[in-house]
């Protein structure tokens, strides 16, 4: 008897090792074929700089409309990238630039520039969670990150406007230098490319963005579109893209605080 | 023989003047590449002050301010800049006969003024600014204790403006340091509040004097006039310069500069212009201005620790006037941005040679021992909310400032803000405390 309930207790535990083991594997392989998706889409999507136009409409909750337009220059890419974002409208902000240099594994350093007062500011690592100009971005979202800083698990398929896509959970791995607790992405399967993403602060939907408007600039499906909302402000941000290029070689001091102070 | 002598020297002149033009138009065919653009702004603003300290003082005054800037591509290399700001008031703080200042020498903000107007040349590693423009330095929130280049216009006493200099300015960048240097020709003074009015800082009102040799001390009743006074002269050592180094380090920059020039501010003396004994003892006081040099050797730093950007500036004055106060300014804050909410904490404070006079005192020497503050939120796309402020610690008196703005479309910003003084009368920003007022304003930028 004794015996018996040795071997069942004996099969139970097997069984239930095996089962752990098997929920392990394939959540190792969700993570695998997560950052697998992810790296496709980066790969698909890399390009060694890239300038656009941004046509910006900032919605507040009783539906005010604000708008706004800026230029952006980007060189470098993951994760190890300046950019460059100077607004031309409305006339209150004209010339006003925002400095960014990303580094691999270290914190982004920024610089604000405002012309009217004509000073460079250093932004302070704690305020990536600051609006980025009255618009419903922040500091943070300016940033470009390397695929490689966040951990992903695939969550499953779903269809996203109308699109067949992945759905991926991302957590990105150095809590401290971020706002966001996770995001949930979805990415396109027929174009590979991120279409939407929410951002999570500690359980509750703060933001959710997606992308739309996507045709091919240079062999890249690039979106033209982008809408981001504020669920805790009800706020809504719309930016349309025009002029987008892609590997442009920029002048040595494009990135520098030189340039960020030259509005001519 | 002797025209055609003149003929091939003026063919020289003009063929070096093309040389010339072609060297520093140097890219691509100057007009291809020639961007013009224009902005500026229409403002509108009314004060509301609860009491008239003095007998010309209001309880409200209305500005109108106009400004019209206008930015020109040369080339690649070359660029114009220019600026005009025109100003009307109701309480004659604008001179209305003058329409076209540049000096910006008078007592009085003019009617019109050409507030900039300068050429930028990129020379290499080097970018060369000449012509009328402002020459900001420092890394504090507010208050710029190396920031001596520029003089102020206190006549809107709590607001930074700002008067721009004649100058050369050239910065030249050597990897992540930066070497300026500027040479600044001709003194502009700070514009002052008007003598008998609400915001020039206070003047004993009496003082103790014997009314003839030998007799008793009595109370003599003081009126003051601002005499004016000599400009330093537009000579080549009546020069102004400075230079300041930039260093950028990681996750940390800081400078050390120095300024050689005069003072924006002058040095008051004062003299008896008539005094009457009968029926009550009065004296009429002139008070001169004179302008003295000044040496100002500073620092300043920016960066973070932790989630904390931390900031800081000094600056020691040397000065050559008769007071002879020697000081030393200093700030130092932290400041933390979280969501919707910014904030900045500084504490400002000096360290003077001998007693600080009692009389006139500016803010260079009025943020004895001072905390400064400023809380931001943001409450939507189109709207703010803060409050300044600054205590005076050993002295007791305050300034709160809270400012509500909002963009009502596009183009157009309403701000609606307050201000009040307190603290005892004695204080640098105590003996404002009849100034506590409402500001509405009202900007439309184009």
């Amino acid at each position: 008897m004794n015996r018996r309930l040795r071997i069942a207790d004996c099969g139970l535990q097997i069984g239930a090792l095996v089962s752990w083991w098997l929920l392990l594997a394939s959540h190792m392989v969700a993570e695998d074929r997560a950052l697998e998706i992810m790296r496709d889409a980066e790969r698909r999507a890399l390009s060694d700089s890239q300038s656009y136009d941004g046509a910006l409409e900032v919605i507040d909750a009783k539906g005010k409309v604000l708008n706004k337009s800026w230029h952006v220059w980007r060189e470098g890419n993951r994760g190890s990238s300046k950019t460059l974002v100077r607004f031309e409208t409305p006339p209150e902000v004209h010339g006003v630039g925002l400095l960014t240099l990303n580094h691999v594994k270290a914190p982004a350093e920024q610089w604000l520039y405002t012309p009217a007062i004509q000073r460079d500011r250093r932004v302070a690592q704690q305020e990536k969670s600051q609006r980025f100009m009255g618009t419903d971005l922040t500091n943070e979202d300016m940033e470009q990150r390397s695929i490689e800083d966040y951990d992903y698990e695939l969550i499953g398929e779903e269809r996203f406007a109308g699109q067949p896509a992945y759905k991926i959970r991302a957590v990105y791995k150095d809590r401290r230098n971020t706002q966001y607790s996770q995001l949930y992405m979805w990415v396109r399967k027929d174009i590979v490319a991120t279409t939407a993403i929410e951002f999570y602060l500690e359980g509750k939907l703060r933001k959710s963005a997606r992308w739309d408007d996507w045709k091919q600039v240079e062999g890249i499906w690039t979106p033209h579109f982008l809408e981001i909302k504020d669920h805790a402000r009800g706020s809504l941000t719309r930016i349309r893209s025009s002029n987008v290029k892609y590997n442009i070689k920029f002048e040595s001091d494009w990135f520098t605080l030189r340039n960020l102070r030259n509005t001519q | 023989m002797k025209m055609s002598g003149r003929r091939e020297h003026g063919r020289l002149i003009v063929r070096t003047l093309r040389l010339l033009c072609i060297s520093v138009f140097i890219g691509r065919p100057a007009l291809a590449q020639k961007q013009f653009e224009f902005g500026g702004f229409l403002d509108a603003s009314s004060v509301f002050y609860a009491k008239t300290p003095n007998p010309s003082d209001a309880y409200a005054s209305g500005t109108a301010h106009f400004q019209l800037w206008s930015h020109a591509k040369l080339s690649d290399k070359v660029s114009w800049r220019g600026r005009v700001d025109f100003s009307i008031d109701t309480h004659n703080d604008v001179d209305r006969h003058e329409w076209l200042d540049v000096s910006q020498r008078g007592l009085r903000r003019p009617a019109g003024e050409i507030s900039e107007f300068y050429l930028d040349m990129k020379l290499g590693p080097v970018d060369l600014r000449a012509g009328k423009q402002e020459i900001r330095w420092g890394r504090a929130d507010g208050f710029n204790p190396t920031d001596n280049l520029l003089p102020y216009d206190y006549l809107d006493t709590l607001a930074d403006n700002r008067l721009a200099v004649p100058a050369v300015k050239a910065d030249a960048y050597f990897g992540k340091a930066q070497f300026e240097a500027d040479w600044v020709p001709f003194y502009t003074p700070t514009r002052l509040p008007l003598l008998g009015q609400r915001w020039f800082p206070g003047l004993p009102a009496s003082a103790r004097a014997p009314v003839s040799p030998g007799t008793e001390p009595v109370d003599v009743a003081l009126t003051y006039q601002d005499a004016g006074g000599p400009f330093p002269a537009r000579t080549f050592g009546n020069g102004q310069w400075g230079m300041r180094w930039n260093q950028l380090m990681p996750r940390a920059e800081f400078s050390l500069s120095y300024f050689d020039g005069f003072d924006d501010l002058p040095f008051f003396r004062s003299s008896i212009l008539a005094f009457e004994p009968v029926p009550r003892p009065q004296a009429l006081i002139s008070l001169s201005r004179e302008y003295y040099r000044v040496r100002v050797a500073g620092a300043d730093f920016a960066s973070g620790i932790g989630p904390v950007g931390i900031r800081g500036e000094l600056a020691y004055f040397d000065q050559t006037d008769p007071a002879n106060l020697d000081h030393l300014l200093f700030i130092v804050g932290a400041d933390r941005s979280w969501g919707d909410w910014s904030v900045v904490v500084q504490y400002a404070g000096q360290k003077v040679s001998g007693p600080v006079p009692k009389g006139p005192v500016f803010p260079d020497l009025g943020l004895r021992s001072t905390m400064l503050w400023r809380v931001e939120r943001t409450l939507g796309p189109s709207r703010t909310f803060e409050i300044k402020g600054a205590l005076r610690l050993l002295d007791g008196d305050f300034l709160i400032q809270p400012l509500y703005t909002v963009a009502l479309a596009n183009n157009w910003r309403f701000s609606v803000g307050a201000t009040f003084f307190g603290g005892p009368e004695d204080g640098y920003l105590g003996q404002f405390r009849d100034n506590s007022h409402l500001t509405v304003q009202l900007r439309y930028t184009f």
